[in-house]
């Protein structure tokens, strides 16, 4: 019998079982065998240098792109039941914004242009300029979030232009690109260049992909911030500029796939959104950038929305625990607390002091219903987010609590 | 698992976000992850791996454990990860990805060889039902117990007994009958 198999030969006669199987283990064997596997973009930023530190070359970490949701437990301070049973909320976005990495060519590419433009288009999506589609996905993502309003791809430039005075119209669509040995691919990108660095030009079209053929890259005008709001825009951080090759030219999706969901939080940094509201859009726009291919009721289970509603998780906790242990056959200390289903719909739930109902499966709905459009996705997370309540103050971040999707309170706009 | 420091130093070190931890724990486990995603008929059994670990290294708090049930845990996600997969096709099992994968420092004409061996197992694991061939391909590949693989598959250690004495059964008629060489 071979002695090293990890089977146990039951069956009678079990000499003969193992002469006729033993070749087919060590088919099974060798097909297993050889070298680490090269690994993927986003995992190669990891080995390298981990999830939250640069790496020597300087090429941006993946930081909170892939672990948005929830802060450390001792930053929590959430109970200690909590901190041994967390339950895996940041892997399963690191895991969508790996897919990325995952996706052809061209869908690679467009799915790095519709989170290039997000993450470029805090500045551009102000000044109204990116391209309609893009446009929607940012000022849906915005406004639903924060207490700007970001014109959408349609209409006027609203608020923002009625503040800087009106923008000439600026095409930045890229013309479709082809490869070398790939199938056409078509990069769309904001040109915020020049946006970050009022003043400065634009790029000048020098591809950096062998075989690409220039592009040129119309400047943008300046954008001048008015006072109202520059000290809530500080500018964009140096990872947006970087997105541009040096001297201008079309950005490489490859590289962009790998670069923006790291940016992506510097980006909303910079732009002194609220800790959580910063959490949640990023965490949404992983999402939407991750979810591409993901059947809707894969997203609805792989999403979760809970960084975007923070609470008051210490006192909601404790009102949930008192509710949880007089469940029958609770107790206390409940394990696995993220794994009860249903718990929107437990009775009580939603009357609990700290906590407060939010209707979640609209909610889940207006998102998974935009991911799975096949197109662009138009987000509106209105449906997530309620009508005005006093911010509470001294949040502890606690937005990863698991399966209390159905019993969080929020903060108003 | 060759990891040439303790296990549990591997693993503090990838707690406090070491990049050698990482690489250390993706490289001792990686082969196996991938020749089973691979034997499983996985579309892209490489960017798979890279999936299984991302979400491994990110949740990495929510583990605890010695060096098996890290193995136990890492299979666990893959195996999830290729159900998730067999799911949004419709089909199982999926075919391989036709190109030659990027392997890091692979020798062409051996991971050729290794992919035939794969395409020679799949095609054997299909006569079997679908638990049956789970049930033996974690065990031949993983080295885990029965009951880890139980632990896998979310089934009881005597189910999983049953689907391996079964699934031994329907191969060896199979290869008698058929002569499949291998």
């Amino acid at each position: 019998m071979p002695g090293d198999l990890p089977v146990d030969w039951s069956s009678p006669g079990r000499d003969d079982v193992a002469s006729v199987l033993a070749p087919f283990a060590a088919e099974v064997r060798f097909a297993v065998s050889g070298p680490p596997p090269a690994p993927s973009p986003a995992l190669a930023v990891v080995l390298d240098a981990g999830f939250s530190h640069p790496s020597e070359k300087g090429d941006l970490p993946v930081t909170a792109g892939s672990n948005v949701h929830g802060p450390a437990p001792q930053a929590a301070g959430l109970p200690k039941w909590k901190e041994e049973r967390d339950m895996p909320v940041t892997g399963v976005l690191a895991g969508l914004l790996a897919k990325i990495g995952g996706l052809g060519t061209a869908a690679k590419a467009a799915v790095a242009g519709a989170t290039a433009v997000a993450t470029m288009g805090l500045a551009g999506g102000a000044a109204g300029i990116l391209p309609a589609p893009a446009q929607d996905v940012v000022a849906a993502a915005v406004n639903a979030t924060s207490p700007f309003e970001f014109p959408d791809g349609g209409g006027a430039t609203g608020v923002v232009d009625s503040v800087t005075g009106a923008l000439p119209p600026v095409d930045v669509t890229l013309p479709p690109v082809s490869l070398p040995g790939q199938p056409p691919v078509s990069v769309t990108a904001g040109a915020t260049a020049s946006a970050s660095t009022p003043g400065g030009s634009a790029p000048n079209a020098a591809g950096l992909v062998p075989g690409v053929p220039e592009v040129t890259v119309p400047s943008l005008p300046p954008l001048t911030v008015p006072p109202a709001i520059g000290g809530l825009v500080k500018g964009l951080p140096a990872c947006v500029t970087n997105l541009i090759p040096t001297g201008g030219g079309v950005p490489d999706p490859a590289r962009l796939a790998t670069q923006i969901p790291a940016c992506i939080p510097q980006v909303l940094n910079t732009a002194s959104l609220p800790p959580e509201v910063a959490r949640c859009v990023s965490a949404v726009l992983g999402a939407i950038g991750g979810a591409s291919g993901m059947s809707p009721g894969s997203v609805a289970g792989a999403l979760d929305v809970s960084s975007c509603v923070p609470m008051d998780a210490s006192k909601c906790v404790s009102s949930m625990m008192g509710l949880l242990a007089a469940l029958p056959g609770a107790g206390g200390g409940i394990p696995g607390v993220g794994g009860l289903p249903g718990l929107g719909s437990l009775p009580g739930l939603n009357t609990l002091p700290g906590c407060a109902p939010m209707d979640v499966n609209r909610c889940i709905t207006s998102i998974t219903a935009a991911v799975s459009s096949g197109t662009t996705p138009k987000l509106d997370l209105s449906a997530c987010m309620p009508t005005s309540v006093p911010l509470p103050t001294g949040l502890p971040g606690a937005g990863s609590l698991p399966g209390l999707a159905g019993a969080l309170s929020f903060f108003g706009r | 698992m060759g990891y040439r420091e303790p296990f549990e130093r591997v693993l503090a070190a990838a707690l406090d976000d070491a990049p050698w931890a990482y690489e250390r724990l993706y490289r001792s486990l990686s082969p196996a992850i991938c020749g089973y995603l691979r034997v499983q008929g996985a579309a892209d059994p490489e960017d798979l791996t890279s999936e299984v670990f991302l979400g491994a290294f990110g949740n990495l708090r929510s583990f605890a454990g010695d060096e098996g049930a890290f193995r136990s845990w890492v299979f666990t996600i893959a195996h999830r990860r290729l159900t998730d997969e067999r799911r949004a096709s419709g089909c199982r099992p999926l075919r391989a990805d036709a190109e030659v994968p990027d392997t890091a420092g692979g020798d062409v004409e051996e991971d050729a060889l290794r992919r035939l061996s794969a395409e020679r197992v799949r095609a054997l694991c299909a006569g079997l039902a679908p638990d049956q061939g789970d049930v033996l391909l974690l065990r031949l590949v993983s080295g885990l117990t029965v009951e880890s693989v139980a632990g896998i598959l979310g089934k009881s250690p005597g189910a999983v007994k049953a689907l391996q004495r079964r699934g031994l059964c329907a191969l060896r008629t199979r290869l008698e009958r058929e002569g499949v060489p291998l």
